[in-house]
């Protein structure tokens, strides 16, 4: 049975009255200076503190597509890439030899393609997938696509993504999650359905309050949520 | 106009505490729990789960409040009662933010909490069901109390 949701929740007419009282309140201004004060109530062993929060900031980045203030944004070396999975299909290192559990794609791949193991190399994880006698290889950078340094006649748009596809249908680049991924092996008849099976947010709504209220408790630590 | 970052945090927990002082200590038992929760923080979901630290937050710290005085129904001849011929006028003439204010601090917590997050923050049903772990019809029944609550207080 679907659970109800706001969509089909009735509500009794003087409801809506009520809501936009509340709705209408205003904001509530904090004490000058106070989230900095909240941050600085730190234990004494402030050098244990400081890694602590440095440890917190690399998982946030790492985790959650949340970016530094630096922002970085990376160049996908996209002929490396392919090479790359070119040699691990060729080297016949696949097929069971490599250890597949926890492999995950930060998208969705066509139906068939299964986790067949991991390979980090350059700060690079190469993540491959197998169906049958078919290979592909998502590739995942941390930081986000630097889209002025990848050729301009492959760039398009789908949906809310931006998107970079290989001339030849070789390689197709986006982000996900604040990481670039490059998608390298997949059958190019396969490449659009893959991409207009993205998750679509939305993006012209603005972000939610879920998403408002991670970017007020994140931000405090000099960070800004993705998206 | 976009709400700054702290500014938004802070709403959220002046309307569910009602006073700065129990604000503030929310908002810092927040950050302090996040920090400390993240080695817990499974990859997936950030939002939902920084929702769930800060919504248990701000529970537990609603809880902890010292019992506040509920809002007495009124019984002043001289407050403009409804059957006022202009409710509307009458709403605007009162300070409104401030009675709403009071208003939600005599809802049970429970209530104040769905109401807060549904009709001052905008949070959907099932976005509230998630952050509080009850069902979405359980949400929806506290949400129509609290309401109805401040409706027979405000007599409209």
């Amino acid at each position: 049975m679907t659970p109800p949701s706001d969509t089909t929740i009735a509500e009794e007419p003087w409801e809506a009255g009520i809501g936009d009282l509340l709705g209408a309140l205003p904001d509530v201004e904090p004490p000058s200076g106070f989230i900095d004060q909240a941050l600085d109530h730190r234990p004494a062993r402030a050098g244990r503190t400081l890694a602590v929060l440095a440890a917190i900031s690399v998982g946030l980045v790492g985790l959650a597509g949340v970016t530094g203030a630096a922002d970085q944004s990376v160049v996908p070396p996209v002929d490396d890439l392919t090479t790359r999975h070119d040699s691990v299909v060729q080297a016949g290192v696949l097929g069971g030899a490599l250890d597949g559990s926890s492999v995950e794609s930060p998208v969705a791949l066509p139906d068939g393609f299964e986790p067949a193991g991991r390979i980090t190399a350059a700060d690079i994880q190469q993540k491959v997938f197998e169906r049958g006698g078919e290979s592909v290889s998502v590739f995942v950078q941390e930081g986000r696509v630097q889209w002025s340094a990848l050729p301009a006649s492959g760039l398009d748009e789908v949906g809310d993504y931006q998107v970079w596809i290989d001339p030849d249908g070789l390689a197709v680049v986006l982000e996900a999650s604040g990481q670039t991924v490059t998608i390298v092996g997949l059958p190019i008849d396969e490449v659009e359905g893959l991409l207009q099976d993205l998750p679509q947010d939305g993006g012209d709504a603005g972000p939610g309050p879920a998403r408002r209220l991670v970017e007020a408790i994140v931000s405090p630590f000099g960070y800004a949520t993705g998206g | 106009m976009a709400r700054s970052h702290d500014r938004f945090l802070y709403t959220v927990a002046y309307r569910l505490c009602g006073n700065h002082q129990d604000a503030q200590d929310l908002v810092q038992e927040v950050l302090l729990r996040v920090r400390r929760g993240l080695h817990t923080y499974q990859p997936g979901n950030l939002e939902g789960w920084l929702g769930r630290i800060t919504t248990n937050t701000f529970l537990d710290g609603v809880r902890k409040q010292k019992r506040r005085p509920t809002v007495p129904l009124p019984d002043d001849p001289d407050r403009v009662l409804a059957g006022s011929p202009d409710v509307d006028a009458e709403m605007a003439a009162r300070d409104l933010p401030d009675d709403l204010q009071e208003l939600l601090m005599s809802l049970p917590a429970d209530y104040r909490v769905a109401v807060v997050l549904k009709d001052v923050l905008s949070f959907s049903y099932e976005e509230i069901a998630e952050m509080v772990d009850v069902p979405i019809g359980t949400v929806r029944s506290r949400i129509h109390r609290g309401r109805g609550r401040l409706r027979e207080a405000l007599d409209v």
